[in-house]
């Protein structure tokens, strides 16, 4: 019996999870602290901003690793597991709403353009680009923006967002890219942080 | 992370790609161009700050209670709820007040021994020592006293002189077989070595005493000791310790 335990802040996501099936509160509580956020705000930006979903999904995530924390396997990364299972949840939502990512001028009526920090945008100019890249964003492809989101907003690597989305990693670079080019085209006369 | 081709992109520009690199990116970009466009949309959308949200704490009280009700807690024991207190986990080992309890009781163990003399009983201890000390001083000078005083007296008793005077001289021969222990001169004085006794008072800076004489500083005068035959001389020191310490230098 180890006499002193390591604190939950230096443990691993696995190890938490472990300790979470053995009823370890304080496993919980770090494993939430960690991906409460991250997860908050990917809901948000899949399910057009509506924070009132948003929180539901957090809950029921969450409350799917209190119930049956076996579903997790030690041996593949929590954190590529986790957003596989928010995925999943999206997925679920969008065939239960059958809502198109176009519907008014783009935009979801549940989509809200504006920015609630406005104060973080100081330069117009960057708050005008930033609203015509999310506007972009949306009208693409959900496969392919969803793979553009994963990458660059949420930060994960090509090899975790195939393993979330349990694609091949050629799928994820080929997605990605024409993601990009699409954005590029749509923001080509709009791009006052590209110096043209 | 792990760095894949797109954080290539974003760090290098098209001239600064290797071969193998030109070769993968060759798919996704025809030319330079191309590549350089996507890398500026690339990096552009890096630098946009997207908002951070965070969940409500109703979600997270709604989740604890879900917790409580899936993992049932034991019921407490009431030395639980101490230990809860003075060994609470989410502190380190050095900062529980079990710990820092023992730690200060060690100290002052380990600090009683060193205060608790008795200051007193010590002191008591060194003059007992000096006593002695002095006591055993005292005994040694009487002890060296008496013996130089018993030598002196047999001294004295060894060599008593004798003086042969001009009229006896010629009657050496006739006296010859007398007892050659004292054969005086008419002419000198009879000095009697033999000590004084114990119970003779002596004056205080008159050590020596003369029985006859009225002199008052009590000089010695040869006529009147020849009257008296008797010369007195000091006081033996064993017979007067008072005497002993007068002549005992101290300081």
């Amino acid at each position: 019996m180890r006499l002193l335990k390591a604190p939950h802040t230096t443990m691993t996501d696995e190890a938490l999870m472990l300790a979470i099936s053995k009823g370890d509160k304080r496993a919980f509580d770090e494993i939430y602290n960690r991906y409460s956020g991250p997860l908050m705000g990917y809901f948000m930006r899949m399910l057009w901003r509506d924070r009132e979903k948003a929180e539901d999904f957090v809950h029921d995530l969450f409350a799917k690793i209190i119930r049956k924390p076996e579903l997790f396997d030690p041996n593949r990364s929590f954190k590529t597991w986790v957003f596989s299972v928010a995925n999943n949840m999206c997925k679920n939502e969008y065939k239960k709403q059958e809502v198109r990512k176009n519907t008014r001028n783009g935009l979801d009526h549940n989509y809200s353009v504006s920015d609630s920090n406005a104060n973080v945008m100081k330069d117009v100019q960057e708050t005008q680009f930033k609203e015509q890249f999310l506007v972009s964003l949306e009208q693409l492809d959900k496969k392919h923006s969803d793979v553009f989101k994963l990458r660059h907003i949420e930060g994960l690597s090509i090899k975790e967002i195939a393993e979330i989305l349990e694609i091949s990693d050629g799928t994820v670079k080929s997605r990605l890219f024409y993601a990009t080019k699409y954005l590029a085209q749509s923001l080509e006369h709009f791009n006052p942080l590209l110096n043209r | 992370m792990e760095k894949d081709i797109i954080d290539v992109m974003m760090d290098k520009q098209y001239f600064e790609l290797s071969s193998s690199e030109k070769e993968e990116l060759a798919q996704y970009c025809s030319n330079e161009d191309e590549y350089n466009h996507l890398r500026e949309v690339m990096i552009g959308v890096e630098s946009i700050k997207f908002d951070s949200y965070t969940p409500k704490s109703e979600t997270k009280q709604k989740l604890d209670d879900l917790f409580d009700q899936t993992y049932p807690k034991a019921s407490p024991v009431w030395y639980m709820s101490v230990l809860g207190v003075v060994v609470p986990k989410e502190k380190p080992i050095h900062r529980q007040p079990l710990v820092q309890i023992a730690a200060i009781a060690l100290l002052v163990l380990l600090a009683v021994p060193l205060f608790n003399t008795d200051i007193t009983q010590e002191k008591k201890n060194q003059v007992a020592m000096v006593e002695k000390e002095e006591q055993a001083v005292k005994q040694d000078k009487v002890e060296q006293a008496v013996p130089k005083s018993n030598e002196q007296t047999q001294m004295v008793d060894e060599e008593q002189p004798t003086f042969v005077t001009d009229a006896e001289g010629d009657n050496f021969a006739a006296n010859a077989g007398a007892t050659p222990e004292v054969m005086t001169r008419s002419s000198e004085p009879v000095i009697d070595m033999t000590p004084l006794s114990a119970s003779s008072t002596i004056a205080t800076g008159a050590p020596f005493t003369t029985t006859g004489f009225d002199h008052p500083d009590g000089v010695f005068d040869a006529s009147s000791a020849l009257a008296s035959s008797e010369v007195s001389y000091s006081v033996s020191a064993a017979d007067e310790p008072d005497v002993l310490d007068l002549l005992t230098a101290t300081f």
